[in-house]
């Protein structure tokens, strides 16, 4: 179990992190930005250093203040991805993981190479690699040593659809085999959804509530039903009736309204589109 | 979107599913809800909330209706009928304030709707809204 509690003062904002997160949990941290989520990773990692308090993880102590202990990030056990993948650009894909290997273990690399899709690249070099192979080479690299602690920093957000669903399974692969202890900062909330056990929200500095990532729905922006923002492109009688077509993200729906109702709606305004959660049919 | 403003008068709760009633001036209406008074702040007993349901989810039946699973029966009479050539709408005053059905002509024919006739205004627990407007 890693137990925080750590107070962090900057010019203008102040973080106060308490929390304990179980051995081989995947935690998502939600919350928006400036909230303090990275500042959290940076504190967990030792790239930043609290003001007071203590990290312990398991019976091993991180950071104590008042017992002066201040663990250097290269003596934490973990493992950190960010959104630039910052390989080494002078290095193959497989010295880039030799590189992080503090004691050699030619089979795990194997397996990684194996896990990521890389084993028939592993000699190819960072530029010659897609945006999503670069990413996939940072996250092996990152859990190269075996880490008891996983960070993602918003790791996945610079790729696009398909290879963000790739990563997702690579993480989730990963985190399972190495039984990882993982963080991760998303915006995604189907990602979110996908992959955490235990979501931490974190507003002002604190983390204000944790729990399974049916808390997200307790957000305000959020609730149970059936609910999207959407544009009207169009409004047009049909019968004794009108029918708006929508655009909901890339898809333009039809709904159903009357005369009274049209009469407030104007081309392009942003509304929002609701139905009860009973009524969607789910074509699988 | 019809509305009509009440006040919750109870809420059942059970694995995230609740049954919220609210009292209007002159009826009580019950809708179901995947929420509950932990996951919905305005979820409680006295809060003043709207009523929103389609219009397309207004059910007519002439008065003496015989047993029926929707509890939501208000009583109205018919102000006007537009009927179209597929759809007819159908407006309804009750005593909470006027509300809107469409149906298909067909039904509006057979049902023999006039105005000034006295209905039933139905509408399932599952078709209806609440939002919380002071808010």
């Amino acid at each position: 179990m890693i137990s925080i509690d750590i107070k962090k003062s900057f010019k203008n904002a102040n973080f106060h992190f308490k929390t304990q997160i179980q051995d081989n949990s995947l935690n998502a941290v939600f919350g928006k930005s400036g909230s303090g989520k990275t500042t959290l990773l940076r504190l967990l990692s030792g790239l930043e250093t609290p003001n007071e308090g203590i990290i312990k993880v398991d019976d091993k102590t991180w950071f104590d203040s008042k017992n002066k202990i201040n663990l250097p990030p290269q003596k934490r056990d973990i493992g950190f991805v960010f959104q630039d993948y910052a390989l080494f650009p002078n290095m193959s894909v497989i010295e880039n993981l030799r590189f992080a290997q503090p004691s050699k273990d030619e089979n795990f690399l194997a397996e990684l190479l194996d896990i990521i899709e890389l084993t028939n690249s592993q000699n190819k070099y960072p530029e010659l690699l897609s945006g999503g192979q670069k990413q996939r080479v940072a996250l092996a690299r990152a859990v190269a040593k075996k880490p008891k602690l996983l960070l993602l920093d918003e790791a996945l957000s610079a790729l696009d659809s398909v290879m963000r669903v790739q990563l997702q399974d690579d993480i989730e692969n990963i985190h399972k085999r190495l039984n990882l202890t993982t963080l991760m900062i998303s915006h995604d909330i189907a990602e979110v959804y996908k992959l955490a056990s235990n979501v931490l929200i974190v507003e002002d500095g604190k983390i204000k509530k944790s729990g399974n990532p049916d808390i997200l729905f307790e957000n305000s922006q959020l609730s149970g039903k059936f609910k999207f923002s959407a544009k009207i492109m169009k409004i047009e009688q049909a019968d004794t009736i009108f029918i708006v077509t929508l655009l909901i993200q890339n898809n333009l729906t039809k709904v159903v309204a009357t005369q009274e109702e049209v009469r407030t709606m104007n081309i392009g305004d942003d509304v929002l589109v609701a139905s009860k959660a009973f009524n969607p049919i789910i074509i699988t | 979107m019809n509305k009509l403003y009440g006040k919750i008068s109870k809420i059942t709760s059970h694995e995230g599913i609740s049954l919220v009633n609210i009292k209007t001036e002159y009826v009580t209406l019950g809708t179901v809800l995947i929420d509950t008074p932990q996951s919905c702040s305005y979820l409680k007993i006295g809060k003043k909330i709207t009523v929103a349901f389609k219009e397309t989810e207004v059910a007519i039946a002439l008065p003496n209706l015989g047993t029926i699973s929707m509890a939501n029966q208000i009583n109205c009479k018919i102000s006007k009928i537009e009927n179209g050539k597929v759809l007819a709408k159908i407006s309804l005053t009750c005593k909470d304030g006027n509300i809107t059905s469409i149906i298909t002509t067909n039904s509006s024919q057979r049902l023999q709707l006039k105005e000034r006739l006295e209905v039933i205004a139905l509408i399932k627990a599952n078709e209806i809204s609440l939002i919380d407007e002071e808010n």
